[in-house]
């Protein structure tokens, strides 16, 4: 499958979209966020069944954010996606009394769940495709997955159970960025062999370039014959698309200034 | 009140509504009538409390309510965030089953005495706290929490419960529950409040010694947020003497929501307020139940005591 220019240029746009809301409320976690549109991008423009007009849609498939620190890559995507405007978003975003709050709000049309507090998605994601396959309801549940809750026992009774339970219509896509929140991400805790630890959870397991939207879609659309879950790791780039932020992890933390907000954007035209 | 609780989930399966049961691997003799009669409502999640906890939340939130049965304090204190962030926040319908309140494990000791679970429990701004006194309450807190739909944390003794309470007296949030026959309510001038299985226990030890001083009352379901009605601190006002007895740790628990309860209406004397509880020691000691409750003054000599004196 090759995704249009049109799609391609959708990244660019939601990730401008990010860098302006993350500078107007002085936000953190830019370079987070920026890692994983990509994903975003070809999940909701090529994968997922939804309305924005109707988010809790019975049919619709689930997308849950874990690495809730991210979300401004979310409300974006959603924006950019009809379930609220662009102006809601970007006039919302960390304002007092708004809905937008700097993780992930399930206040916000389109958020499954609050999340913020890692750990939590994948087991969220394992109830909500137990009970759609035990009533026998054809519903895919999409988990986007941070490094840093790898290391979270959490994450792995659920991949432990998913695969006991052959959730074959879940999907855990780790950002596979490999800088964590004080630094490498393999230096904190080793992670690999990863490949080799989900398939003996009785996982399917693919790899690929995670801002290859091309090959991300082809594989999210050709497994569906298996009866395991499906783990993704998906290398990507922290910060990637603006050239100062890229792999600098200290745009976990950091807020651009208005002139790093100016040289970014004019890097995403 | 273990089989109450099964037989109640039971029946509401039976009607064709839905509800699932996890468990954390336990329940033993308790869970076979559900899981052989609804094995598609039933699912043992393996020792993961918090991954069974955020699955339930997950579940429930497809629209169909959920038990997580387990004991003591493994469905809360091991996943209390769990709690916090995805069954609560979201305000899903959960309830969680933890079997043997207070020091009903007794000699397995310290890691199986649920004596500060409602304290936690009571953090959480959407939960109601179901703790009933005997298998009939138990029915109806298993049915409460079914009209509900929210979170709620269901607290039962082990085994072997006598029935007290009156089957007529419907469970309404945030009231008192009389434990007798309702000519007598109001006439004596000592009142017992408490929650759960001791209450029971201590009802049926003391009443052939001094039935005729005390009136029993439970709240069998009550809310991080609710307060006694005007209605019933106004029944309360009314007796001379007001013992809060409680299988916990006194820091949190229920009596520490009557007390602030009394405490936001005003004008209540609270200096006739005397509180049983347990303290901090009891951490140390091995003994079955009836031994540490002595130990610690929640037996019936304990309330032989405080009327004589009173």
């Amino acid at each position: 499958m090759r995704m249009s220019s049109t799609s391609q240029d959708t990244g660019s746009k939601i990730a401008s979209l990010a860098l302006r809301a993350v500078t107007a409320a002085r936000a953190s976690h830019i370079a987070s966020a920026l890692s994983i549109i990509d994903i975003l991008v070809v999940l909701y423009s090529a994968i997922m069944r939804y309305d924005q007009k109707n988010p809790n849609l019975a049919s619709r498939d689930y997308f849950i954010l874990s690495k809730g620190h991210a979300c401004v890559a979310l409300y974006a995507t959603l924006a950019n996606y009809g379930f609220f405007s662009e102006e809601e978003f970007l006039e919302g975003y960390g304002k007092p009394g708004s809905i937008f709050m700097h993780h992930a709000s399930h206040k916000v049309p389109g958020v499954e769940f609050s999340t913020g507090s890692l750990g939590h998605g994948a087991s969220l994601g394992a109830g909500i495709a137990f009970a759609k396959k035990a009533a026998g309801l054809d519903n895919k549940i999409y988990v986007l997955l941070s490094e840093g809750e790898m290391t979270e026992g959490s994450t792995w009774e659920a991949i432990q159970s998913a695969g006991h339970l052959g959730l074959a219509n879940l999907v855990f896509i780790l950002d596979r960025n490999r800088l964590q929140s004080l630094g490498d991400s393999d230096a904190v805790v080793r992670l690999d062999p990863i490949r080799e630890k989900v398939e003996s959870f009785r996982w399917d397991y693919r790899q690929t370039n995670g801002h290859d939207r091309d090959s991300l879609a082809l594989i999210l659309t050709s497994a569906s014959c298996s009866d395991r879950p499906l783990f993704i790791e998906a290398e990507t780039i922290k910060g990637y698309r603006v050239s100062f932020m890229e792999n600098q992890f200290e745009w976990h933390y950091k807020s651009p200034s208005a002139e790093e907000l100016q040289q970014a954007l004019a890097e995403l035209t | 009140m273990r089989n109450a609780f099964v037989d109640s989930l039971c029946e509401y399966v039976s009607k064709g509504n839905e509800a699932w049961l996890l468990t954390g691997d336990l329940g033993y003799g308790v869970v076979e009538p559900f899981s052989r009669r609804y094995p598609q409502y039933f699912l043992n999640c393996g020792v993961n409390e918090q991954h069974m906890m955020s699955m339930a939340a997950g579940i429930a939130s497809t629209g169909c309510p959920v038990f997580v049965y387990s004991i003591a304090n493994f469905p809360t204190f091991r996943c209390a965030e769990q709690i916090r962030n995805d069954v609560d926040y979201h305000c899903l319908p959960v309830c969680i089953v933890s079997v043997g309140a207070g020091l009903s494990y007794g000699a397995l000791g310290y890691s199986h005495h649920a004596i500060q679970d409602v304290g936690l429990m009571r953090l959480m701004p959407n939960m109601n706290i179901l703790a009933p006194v005997d298998p009939i309450q138990t029915s109806k807190s298993v049915n409460f929490f079914l009209d509900e739909k929210r979170p709620c944390y269901l607290r039962m003794g082990k085994a072997g419960e006598p029935n007290i309470s009156n089957p007529d007296n419907q469970l309404q949030l945030n009231r008192l529950n009389y434990l007798g026959d309702s000519q007598n309510d109001g006439s004596r001038t000592v009142a017992i409040l408490g929650i759960g299985p001791i209450l029971g226990r201590l009802k049926v030890q003391t009443e052939p010694y001094v039935a005729d001083s005390l009136d029993f009352f439970s709240v069998p379901v009550w809310s991080t947020a609710g307060k006694l009605p005007v209605e019933d601190i106004k029944k309360l006002d009314r007796y001379n003497k007001i013992l809060i007895i409680e299988d916990h740790i006194e820091a949190g628990g229920f009596g520490s929501w009557v007390v602030e309860t009394l405490l936001s209406a005003g004008k209540f004397d609270l200096g006739k307020i005397k509180r049983f509880s347990l303290n901090r020691s009891v951490i140390n000691d091995v003994g079955d139940q009836r031994f540490l409750e002595e130990k610690y003054g929640l037996d019936f000599n304990m309330i032989i005591k405080e009327i004589n004196f009173f």
